[in-house]
């Protein structure tokens, strides 16, 4: 007979801590605590069924002790302490004092949570998602004494958004574009790693006050640090970006000249091949609005639009105090406007969402459907291309069945018919084939198979419905 | 006069509210005050609402009531801010108008009623004193009669006051205080330059799992989606009355003209809030997710088209003999050649030719005993079970054909009586075709009977004796004897059926739950198989002998691979009634089951030799009869793919 093993001392019951013991543990409230776990990104962790209680959190142990070295516990003390001192020279009546303690308060310092967090470069590029969203919804807001959210916190969220997007634009990494109702939506590939963030249109944004902006806030705080070493190691020095433009064909300058050429011998390692193709993509990317210059209305959202068409090769202008340089520019080829303005023959008149689509087609659109004052063409999700293929094939499908003739018709229609019966058949004697285990995966699968072709199905007659209105 | 006089006092007394009562007042304050002039006329309080605090009316459109209680509307001077700004870039004197709001009316003042404001702002009299100037500048601590003398501490340098300046001199000399300490600026660096293992924290952690990437937007999130995703007006209601938390999209699409018109939304905000408190709150775990079609699932099975020939419809119904006196189908059979049909009633039993379907020969049955079964042998011998033992018929229709049935009968007729016999053997040796060889008398009745591939041993099974052991008989007509293989029986096994291995010495017992194999030479169980049914009812070997399937009464078909394990390779369950009877086809991979319910189900069985390839199943037909009368038994044509079938009723019909 071994030791009798007491209850709670081996086993995964050890692992898990519930949130309260971790608090004890580490002898720090509530609030501390969350903040403390958004900063080193730690999350609460699913026990195995049995030691699962309702409404209980838990943490991993060796989650909670990682936490209890942490540098930044310190500084929540020290902070706590420094507080008090406040207190007491406030309740003194030393103003002076409680001005110069609340000046020189202990900050929070974030920068080794970076390195933690995301050992490589390539980590943190890969986790960018939540950062840059968040970072460009902060650098659309306003000021706010209530929700303390400073002027400063604002223009510094502008400043790295807008640092991010220079090195996107100056390097052709953008790849697609959508316009949400929410906002719009950009996704770029820099180093291999897919980033999508979505950022709000260039209104006048209004807070919900429903929303506890203080952990937004402490989110924030990490990011702002990750993106700014981001952004250092991505763009190699620290840019005050004051025309965006300007600062995209300096950089261009700099790194156009840098290429890789490849020996005549290597040329078929299919490593270097994958490479040069690549490199190829990329110039499609660059090269879309190649020679073309966009004079953009103020109506238009003038950020957004200079972004992306700086990014895929083009030009941007837009009316400047010197007004002498508006439309006479022979440069210009395209106006980007909503409303409808006197026109000059030479250049094409737009509306963005031409921009936008030609993007995501990766070709020039005709101009004439994107006229100011035509209805646009409806505005698809680049994210969402497996319906549209589909579409378009059923659509052909259709096409070619009204070019036959009509007698063929009716017999293939027979033959088509029987060979559907038969695969129908066959597919029932498939389906009793199968064990019991792979037999409830294959109903949870079909079932979410006809959930969507059910979707499918209601969007197109609902089309259908549509169209024979409009005819 | 008085009212206004006491206006005036309160307007120094109260520095707030002075703006209002200057404002009643004449233009020349300056007169006024001095003059105690008792005309009331220069002032015209147009209306009055008497003495009320004006506070209180601050944020409603009235100002007060007059002396009939009418409520005093409020008159707006600007429509909104922006007119109020215009005005005052237009208007240089905005900043000295006062608004008069009893009278409704501007007030500018005048460069002296502002000196007196001023005035009156630093605590000085309103107007201008003779005894000002000495006010303003004589020190009143000279006058100071209360202490006659000043003390000596007072012309000294603090002690106390040195010291602790001493100290902070030091401070600042030292460093140890600095006065305004330049703000630190925030090193940036390439963090991730130099990256060592060591460094790489998140080894010594449990694994880390990235936080699931935020679903991207679909068409329906557009802000110009094609008109299909927009909703109907019954789609709008229904998506008011969800619960907010069931709806499938958050928000009703809409679809604007120009990128201009989308409004501002606080959607955003809400949703990356609800992101962020997902990173930090929800639990995550690694999940698998099958990225598959359903499609990818199914196995690739051979068409049932490529798997013909097997029976797929009624060819003919057999005549039949006269029902009434022959009773019920209890069992067929058909010879190893395929020739001849045999059909077991209650009270005959019938020959017919497979080729013409004629009847060939019947057999009545003699007094009140009953036919039980047939089994035709490999030889051309037939058993037939009846009351109380079974006798043993030649089938030799064409002696040409079957060179061995000499043997066989030869066979018979060398055989000695054997004296020692438990149960009574008499030979009728006889050369008729369908005449009687031998028949052996028991004291019970027998159910069913399987004759060894080389037709010199019997088995039968009488699950109902009073000797326990008695269940399972073998015989051998060669030697004349009967054996009993299993002495000693538990009384609760309830044996339904016994066969025999095609190729080796076993012999394999059914009972209501299990399949026992035994070891006919050796003399000792070899497995037991678990079928997990309630009653089995009927047992098959396939030819080859590796596999086996077993029907019950509770509907289900059980298929054993007995190199497999004790448990059901597979266990089919189409039939809606009892099964009565499984069969296998001879050459053909195919069997069959039919049951109470007037169904055949034809399967395709295809047994590879290779170990590792389980065996493929596939059910292939369903057979239904016109009248739904449950089957009794069914048998495969040993050369072709045809099935032939017996209901309850009687009837005998080839499926082809």
């Amino acid at each position: 007979m071994g030791k009798k093993i007491k209850k709670g001392k081996e086993g995964p019951v050890k692992e898990y801590v519930s949130r309260t013991k971790a608090l004890k543990k580490l002898q720090v409230n509530l609030k501390d605590f969350r903040r403390l776990c958004i900063l080193k990104g730690i999350y609460p962790r699913e026990p195995p069924q049995k030691l699962r209680k309702q409404h209980k959190t838990y943490y991993h142990n060796k989650d909670v002790a990682f936490l209890k070295n942490e540098s930044i516990l310190d500084t929540f003390r020290q902070r706590q302490a420094h507080l008090k001192k406040i207190r007491k020279a406030l309740t003194r009546g030393d103003k002076l004092k409680a001005g110069r303690l609340r000046r020189n308060q202990p900050k929070d310092k974030l920068d080794h949570l970076v390195k933690e967090r995301y050992p490589t470069f390539i980590d943190a590029l890969n986790d960018l998602d939540d950062p840059l969203c968040l970072i460009s919804l902060f650098a659309s807001f306003p000021t706010h004494k209530e929700l303390h959210i400073p002027n400063t916190l604002i223009r510094n969220c502008q400043k790295l958004i807008n640092q991010f997007q220079l090195y996107v634009a100056a390097h052709h990494c953008l790849r697609k574009v959508f316009l949400s109702i929410k906002g719009i939506y950009y996704q770029a590939v820099i180093q291999g790693a897919t980033i999508t963030w979505i950022m709000p249109y260039p209104i006048q944004a209004s807070l919900p006050l429903d929303v506890d902006y203080k952990i937004m806030m402490t989110f924030l705080e990490f990011y702002q640090v990750l993106i700014k070493f981001v952004n250092f190691k991505l763009l190699g020095q620290e840019i005050e970006i004051t025309d965006f433009s300007e600062e995209v064909i300096k950089i261009k300058s700099a790194t156009s000249n840098y290429q890789i050429d490849i020996d005549e011998a290597f040329k078929e390692d299919p490593t270097i091949q994958q490479l040069d193709q690549q490199q190829q993509e990329t110039k499609k990317y660059s090269e879309l609005f190649k020679g073309l210059k966009f004079f953009l209305y103020p109506e238009v959202p003038k950020a957004s639009l200079e972004f992306i068409i700086l990014s895929f090769g083009g030009e941007v202008m837009w009316e400047n105090d010197n007004k002498n340089s508006l439309l006479t520019d022979p440069k210009i080829t395209h106006v980007i406007t909503e409303r409808q303005v006197q026109k000059n023959k030479k250049k094409e008149y737009i509306q963005p969402q031409w921009v936008y689509d030609s993007i995501n087609q990766l070709k020039l659109l005709s101009v004439a459907d994107y006229a100011p004052e035509s209805t646009l063409p409806p505005h698809l999700s680049p994210f969402e291309q497996l319906n549209l293929e589909e579409v378009q094939s059923e659509s052909e499908d259709e096409d070619q069945q009204q070019k036959e003739h009509k007698p063929y018709q009716n017999n293939k229609k027979q033959k088509e018919r029987q060979a559907k019966q038969q695969e129908k058949e066959t597919k029932k004697l498939a389906e009793t084939m199968l064990s019991r285990k792979n037999k409830r995966l294959y109903d949870m699968i079909k079932k979410k198979e006809d959930e969507e072709k059910q979707k499918k199905t209601k969007l197109q007659e609902k089309k259908k419905i549509i169209q024979s209105k409009q005819q | 006069m008085n009212q206004n006089n006491t206006i005036n006092i309160r307007a120094i007394r109260n520095k707030k509210s002075i703006k209002k009562d200057l404002s009643l007042q004449p233009k020349n304050i300056h007169d006024q005050y001095y003059q105690e002039s008792d005309d009331s006329e220069d002032e015209k309080v147009l209306s009055k609402i008497g003495r009320l605090q004006t506070k209180k009316y601050k944020d409603k459109d009235f100002i007060g009531y007059d002396e009939n209680l009418n409520k005093i509307q409020k008159k707006k001077q600007f429509q909104d801010t922006i007119d109020e700004f215009i005005n005052k870039t237009e208007n240089k004197d905005w900043w000295r108008v006062v608004r008069d709001e009893l009278n409704n009316q501007d007030v500018v003042l005048n460069d002296k009623q502002l000196s007196m404001l001023d005035r009156i702002r630093k605590g000085k009299t309103a107007i201008k004193l003779a005894d000002d100037y000495y006010f303003e500048h004589e020190d009143f601590n000279q006058f100071d009669l209360l202490s006659s003398y000043n003390p000596k501490r007072r012309f000294l340098p603090s002690k106390w006051e040195r010291i602790k300046i001493n100290k902070l001199v030091q401070g600042i000399k030292l460093g140890r205080i600095v006065l305004n300490p330049p703000q630190k600026v925030e090193k940036i660096f390439d963090i991730w330059e130099n990256v060592s293992e060591d460094q790489v924290l998140s080894k010594y952690l449990p694994a880390r799992i990235p936080a699931a990437k935020a679903q991207l937007p679909t068409n329906v999130c557009s802000y110009n989606p094609p008109e299909e995703y927009l909703f109907t007006e019954q789609e709008k209601q229904q998506w008011l009355q969800t619960d907010p938390e069931d709806r499938e999209i958050p928000f009703i699409p809409q679809k604007f003209k120009h990128l201009r018109n989308v409004p501002s939304s606080e959607q955003l905000t809400k949703d990356l809030f609800n992101r962020c408190l997902d990173l930090y709150l929800a639990p995550r775990i690694r999940r698998k997710k099958l990225m598959m079609k359903s499609t990818d699932f199914l196995p690739e099975i051979p068409k049932p088209e490529e798997l013909k020939p097997f029976p797929t419809k009624l060819n003919f119904e057999f005549g039949q003999i006269d029902i009434t006196k022959s009773g019920q189908v209890k069992q067929i059979s058909i010879s190893q050649d395929g020739q001849l049909l045999g059909v077991c009633y209650e009270f005959a039993i019938a020959f017919f030719d497979t080729k013409t379907s004629k009847c060939l020969y019947t057999k009545w049955q003699v007094a009140d005993k009953q036919f039980l079964g047939l089994d035709f042998s490999q030889s051309g011998l037939i058993c037939i079970l009846q009351s109380n033992g079974f006798i043993i018929l030649n089938s030799f229709i064409d002696k040409r054909l079957h060179p061995n049935v000499e043997d066989g009968q030869n066979s018979n007729k060398q055989i000695p009586k054997n004296s020692n016999n438990v149960f009574e053997w008499n030979f009728e040796l006889d050369d008729n075709v369908f005449q009687q060889l031998l028949e052996v008398k028991m004291p019970y009745d027998p159910l069913y009977v399987q004759f060894h591939t080389k037709s010199d041993y019997l088995v039968s099974t009488q699950p109902h004796t009073h000797v326990k052991s008695h269940c399972i008989l073998v015989h051998c007509i060669s030697k004349s004897s009967t054996s009993i293989p299993f002495q000693n029986m538990k009384a609760s096994t309830e044996v339904q059926q016994t066969i025999f291995h095609p190729t080796k010495p076993e012999l394999y017992i059914m009972t209501n739950k299990n399949i026992f194999i035994y070891s006919l030479t050796k003399q000792q169980l070899l497995k037991k198989l678990l079928a997990g049914n309630q009653q089995n009812s009927t047992i098959a070997i396939h030819p080859y002998g590796d596999n086996l399937i077993v029907g019950s009464n509770d509907q289900k078909v059980c298929w054993f691979d007995l190199d497999m394990g004790k448990t059901p390779f597979k266990k089919m369950s189409y039939h809606k009634n009892g099964v009565r009877r499984v069969i296998f086809h001879k050459s053909y991979p195919l069997f069959a089951s039919c049951s109470d319910d007037g169904t055949i189900n034809i399967f395709h069985c295809r047994i590879s030799t290779d170990l590792s390839q389980a065996p493929v199943i596939l059910p292939l037909k369903v057979l239904k009869q016109k009248k739904k009368e449950s089957l009794m038994d069914i048998a495969f044509h040993p050369t072709q793919p045809w099935i032939y079938s017996a209901s309850k009723e009687g009837v005998v019909s080839l499926w082809t």
